[in-house]
């Protein structure tokens, strides 16, 4: 029996929960990948990244520009990964545990060298990981990574620049 | 290589190997309210004028529609582009499901809006060459995150009729749903309408068995099909609410699917000759020369000549932005022939292509352009031809329509 649901053409303006939905179907794939960067665990990660879009869609009523959205859950989900290794680092010891794959084909293809330039990172203070991740993952330059991380432009600078040297250090001293 | 080449290189293996997130939960709460400013007071007399005159240019456009017969179908053996499509609405969430809209390519149009069936939300949709008749996707509703991806799915007829009282007829189709634990990797409905392929892959977390490729007849429902292959994990795309509806399809003879395959040393585009007998997928089928490992380029869609694999790349970073590329590659060598289209990327955002004509000439294509403000993005959706690119607006909730949540 045919089952025909048809409705005129709705002119309501989109909510909340389909706006903040609708970005989160473009970008938590993407935000999910660099929680995977920071964090080495995909269930971690989307839990970060569920928790940003939670709390931009709490917010969303208070944004004075919604077009700020993708900032303000890129920088909730900088702030929850550094919660999330901070908490590891002080109970179970497994922040520079190795990343978690999906498969053992994904395993072999990002290979042993990436690997250990993935430990090396997540060796790096917080301030340090985040910017180079954000620079040289996203290739933000240093104005958008100091507004993602909320600090000046001078301090991405010369955590960037510290950040590639000591990753320098770790990788010669590792080979 | 330097450090920062280490980095780069090392970031992005590992976050290539993420293809799939959970759906977003929300609570059944609402957010606070937005405080009023002084400019929106001024705001609500200009929107609803705009409205007013959207409402004027869109009953024109009904009148049209209404004052004669059926709209002829496009020619299925042109390069023009499909006049109608079938979009999601809405992103999938937790608090509503998903309808389906109905709408005119080109005017931004509506025709209709489709409810789901009780209990249930719509998640994906395939359409035949005719541009009138769709198989859309359908799960159960509420669904719980944890088994999304693996809910049963059931299958729906829409035919639409535009210009006529009734723009579109939802049927139950009596093609059986699918297991509980297997994710569709891909569907697709073959040019005339009569037979709907469905590719199946086991759940990673699952581990339930083969891959699978499965034909059944739309008329009476019956399995006409079945291949197998060793599960593909990757290649088939990230499941993000909406079941991948471009890398299978049917060429235009009727007869031939085309795959994306992703696992091993068989990853790859590949051609099965559904006509002939056999059940291995992988046995029965033959690799084009196209192959990921040569480009890095997203989601493969092959013509339906069958001559050409378009899909979508994002390359070299300055500043934030990157070059984005619509490319077409040779089936027969697997060499780019030619660059569509070049546009300016958000980086690490590749665009997609939703819709490709017959010889490849012109094409639907889904990009992340940087918005007005560095660091922000802006997804659209419009048709590309001769190098150029011609946005589409779309009468949905969520703006732009998203990569496999519309077919044309």
């Amino acid at each position: 029996m045919d089952q025909v649901h048809t409705h005129p053409p709705s002119s309501a303006a989109p909510d909340a929960a389909r706006q903040v939905t609708a970005l989160y179907q473009v970008h938590a794939l993407g935000l999910v990948r660099l929680a995977v960067i920071m964090l080495g665990d995909q269930a971690a990660a989307e839990d970060v990244v569920q928790d940003a879009f939670l709390g931009l869609y709490r917010q969303w009523g208070g944004l004075s520009d919604t077009s700020h959205a993708l900032a303000y859950v890129r920088s909730s989900v900088l702030n929850g990964c550094r919660t999330v290794l901070r908490r590891r680092s002080r109970y179970d010891r497994t922040v520079f545990a190795e990343p978690a794959f999906e498969s053992a084909e994904a395993r072999a293809l990002a290979g042993e060298e990436h690997r250990e330039v993935i430990a090396a990172i997540r060796k790096l203070p917080d301030r340090q990981r985040e910017a180079l991740v954000l620079r040289f993952y996203l290739d933000m330059d240093e104005d958008e990574v100091a507004e993602a991380m909320r600090i000046s432009r001078g301090s991405v600078k010369s955590a960037t620049s510290r950040a590639i040297a000591a990753l320098g250090r770790m990788l010669r001293e590792g080979s | 290589m330097t450090v920062e080449d280490r980095v780069r290189s090392a970031t992005r293996a590992i976050a290539g190997a993420v293809h799939g997130v959970r759906p977003l939960v929300l609570p059944e709460v609402q957010p606070r309210a937005r405080t009023r400013h002084r400019w929106r007071l001024w705001m609500a007399p200009v929107t609803a004028a705009a409205a007013v005159i959207a409402i004027a240019v869109a009953l024109v456009i009904v009148r049209d529609f209404r004052s004669g017969q059926p709209v002829p179908p496009v020619n299925a053996a042109s390069p023009a582009i499909p006049a109608y499509y079938v979009a999601l609405n809405n992103a999938l969430s937790q608090n509503s499901p998903d309808q389906v809209v109905v709408g005119d390519t080109f005017t931004s149009a509506r025709l209709a809006t489709v409810s789901p069936p009780a209990h249930s939300t719509f998640v994906g949709m395939t359409g035949a060459a005719d541009d009138r008749t769709f198989v859309l996707g359908a799960q159960p509703f509420p669904f719980s995150p944890r088994w999304w991806p693996v809910e049963p799915r059931t299958w729906y007829l829409l035919r639409i009729a535009p210009g006529t009282d009734h723009p579109a007829r939802l049927t139950r189709l009596p093609i059986p749903a699918t297991p509980f634990g297997l994710e569709v990797a891909g569907m697709a409905l073959s040019p005339d309408g009569s037979e709907f392929a469905v590719a199946l892959e086991p759940n990673t977390s699952m581990n339930l068995g083969p891959e699978l490729l499965r034909i059944y007849s739309v008329a009476t429902g019956a399995l006409l099909r079945t291949w197998t292959g060793p599960p593909s994990n990757v290649g088939w795309g990230a499941y993000l609410g909406r079941d991948n509806n471009t890398t299978l399809s049917w060429l235009a003879d009727g007869h031939t699917l085309v795959f994306d395959y992703g696992a091993g040393v068989r990853a790859g585009v590949r051609m099965l000759d559904a006509s002939r007998p056999g059940h291995d997928l992988i046995a029965d089928s033959r690799p084009t020369a196209w192959s990921l490992a040569l480009d890095a380029c997203s989601r493969p869609v092959v013509t339906s000549d069958g001559k050409t694999v378009v899909c979508a790349a994002t390359t070299g970073a300055t500043g934030g932005t990157c070059s984005g590329e619509f490319r077409e590659y040779s089936t027969a060598t697997g060499k780019l022939t030619r660059t569509l289209y070049r546009y300016q990327a958000v980086c690490g955002t590749d665009g997609e292509v939703l819709w490709v004509s017959s010889s490849g000439n012109a094409l639907i294509g889904y990009l992340n352009i940087p918005g007005a403000k560095p660091g922000k993005s802006s997804p659209v959706v419009g048709v590309i031809t001769q190098g150029k690119f011609r946005p589409l607006s779309f009468p949905l909730a969520s703006g732009a329509p998203l990569p496999d949540g519309v077919a044309w």
